[in-house]
């Protein structure tokens, strides 16, 4: 992917939460966003979706900009994949179905087509025997599995991830990460906000780190873990490294 | 073989055996016909079933024009109380001021009311004069009132989340009101619902006040003739029922297989 951000800045009421901030990757398959909570990971990632307009600054992912009118919007944010922290899927659908509705609203494909493109895709994700239940018959890890293969059914050009495991028990946490690390070898392209530092340095080719007002450090993981250069990066990964 | 307390006690383990249920149905059933039973003896009524068989068209007409009645005002009332539920949550100012005025104004007012001013003055002043017309018309207008704040609620009670989940796949608002709002919000808004439906069936006895001749009226008419009041009454309530309990069990039946939370 690449991605620009042009004196992008965002804010809540009073609260400045992404100050004109200008940054860019080109050709990384893996972008992964840390900070300390509150510092504005959620919000750069809905900018990216497309669910948030920011107040000034552009936008451009893979070369073209994020479209200001509503269809020519609603289109970019179908060309991508988000999976949220929790509830991500619609309740009253089975795995299936919910893997299966974007592509028959949103896509055009027909039924058939949908049904056999998420049943394989399912089973890729080792959910083939839970496809009939409702999201309140998962276990979380395997919600996150179904809210990730929903998010990849269209072949995005872009996955966005939100802190995915916050809300799982490790072993939950363990089977979700395993199949994000598979997606990453498959070379689908991800933005991943996490807190689990050991999987995020492993897995991104770029990190940033965000803290309030922007992003304060970012680069090569080596390079962040290893000499991190902002006393704010140096300060939080003391912090989450102690134990 | 001993009865015991125990089979009709609910444990959340384990759902109770039909046959306590039906049991227990047969028991509460049966306090309440002694106990109505006592009454009757007490009271020493001389029962005349034959106004049953005598008057049974003036019942078996009435019964059919209240079920009549009933289902149109029904299917009506909900799209009318739909339309006015979207009305309200529309970005459009004047139609939420539509839907405000009226929900409150139709709740506010007495159904009695309403129907004579829709009858002699509305209908009247815009020709329409088939009354069938105008009582459904009506009915239908004074339930949706009630469907409109019932499917508010039920609208409101899908979150943020889902609508930036159905957002970020790249639905549009229809689409995601479509596949995402209406089937949610549906299944929290069945129970009051049937509460309604149930409501509007009873209420359209109001009707008989612009001289149709609905179930409530017929029954009153017999009592007049034959001053047999239960005779008359009682096959009433019987009626009413044999249109209002299936709506409750079909209801449940539905919320049962919509089923989406623990
Ligand atoms: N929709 C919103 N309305 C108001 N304030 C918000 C909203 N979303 C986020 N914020 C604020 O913006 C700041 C950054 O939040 P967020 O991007 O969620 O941080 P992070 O994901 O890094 O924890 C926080 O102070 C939060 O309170
Ligand atoms: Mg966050």
């Amino acid at each position: 992917m690449d991605l620009l951000l042009h004196q992008v800045s965002k804010r809540f009421g009073q609260n400045q939460v992404i100050g004109a901030t200008s940054i860019a990757v080109e050709e990384v398959r893996s972008l992964v966003l840390i900070g300390p909570s509150g510092g504005g990971k959620s919000t750069l990632l809905r900018l990216v979706a497309g669910l948030l307009r920011p107040e000034s600054g552009k936008i451009e992912l893979n070369g073209g900009a994020i479209p200001d009118e509503a269809d020519a919007r609603r289109r970019y944010r179908a060309s991508l994949g988000v999976v949220f922290q929790a509830f991500n899927l619609f309740p009253h659908l089975s795995a299936r179905d919910n893997v299966k509705l974007p592509l028959t609203v949103v896509h055009g494909c027909s039924e058939d087509d949908a049904h056999e493109i998420a049943t394989a895709l399912l089973e890729r994700f080792r959910l083939g025997s839970h496809e009939d239940k409702r999201p309140y018959e998962l276990s979380g890890g395997q919600r996150q599995r179904v809210a990730i293969a929903r998010a990849l059914v269209h072949r995005p050009q872009l996955l966005l991830l939100d802190e995915p495991t916050s809300a799982l028990d490790p072993e939950m946490t363990g089977e979700v990460l395993d199949v994000i690390q598979e997606l990453k070898s498959e070379g689908v392209d991800f933005m991943l906000v996490t807190h689990e530092m050991g999987f995020a340095r492993e897995v991104a080719d770029e990190i940033w780190f965000l803290a309030e007002g922007g992003i304060k450090e970012s680069g090569s993981p080596e390079t962040l873990f290893n000499r991190p250069q902002s006393p704010s990066t140096q300060r939080f990964l003391e912090r989450v490294l102690k134990y | 073989m001993k009865v015991r307390l125990e089979w009709f006690t609910i444990r959340p383990e384990k759902p109770p055996h039909p046959l306590a249920v039906g049991l227990s149905y047969l028991m509460v059933f049966g306090v309440l016909a002694i106990v109505f039973q006592v009454a009757f003896v007490r009271l020493q009524y001389d029962w005349n079933w034959s106004v049953l068989g005598e008057y049974r068209t003036l019942f078996l007409h009435g019964w059919g024009t209240t079920l009549g009645l009933s289902v149109a005002s029904l299917g009506l009332s909900l799209l009318l109380g739909v339309g006015l539920a979207l009305a309200g949550q529309s970005r459009w100012l004047p139609l939420r001021s539509f839907h405000r005025l009226t929900v409150e104004v139709i709740r506010g007012t007495p159904l009695l009311v309403q129907i004579l001013i829709f009858f002699y003055v509305v209908a009247d002043a815009y020709g329409i004069q088939n009354r069938y017309v105008v009582g459904v018309l009506t009915l239908s207008l004074f339930s949706a009132a009630y469907i409109a704040e019932i499917v508010r609620a039920g609208i409101e009670s899908v979150g943020a989340s889902q609508w930036e989940s159905a957002r970020a796949i790249g639905m549009s608002d229809p689409q995601i009101y479509r596949h995402i709002v209406f089937p949610q919000a549906m299944r929290r808004a069945l129970p009051p619902l049937a509460g309604q439906f149930v409501s509007l069936i009873k209420d359209s006895s109001l009707l008989s006040m612009i001289g149709i001749a609905e179930f409530t009226k017929n029954a009153r008419d017999v009592n007049s003739l034959t001053f047999s009041t239960l005779e008359s009454y009682l096959p009433l309530a019987i009626g009413y029922l044999v249109l209002t309990l299936p709506i409750s069990w079909w209801t449940q039946r539905l919320e049962r297989s919509l089923h989406f939370e623990t």
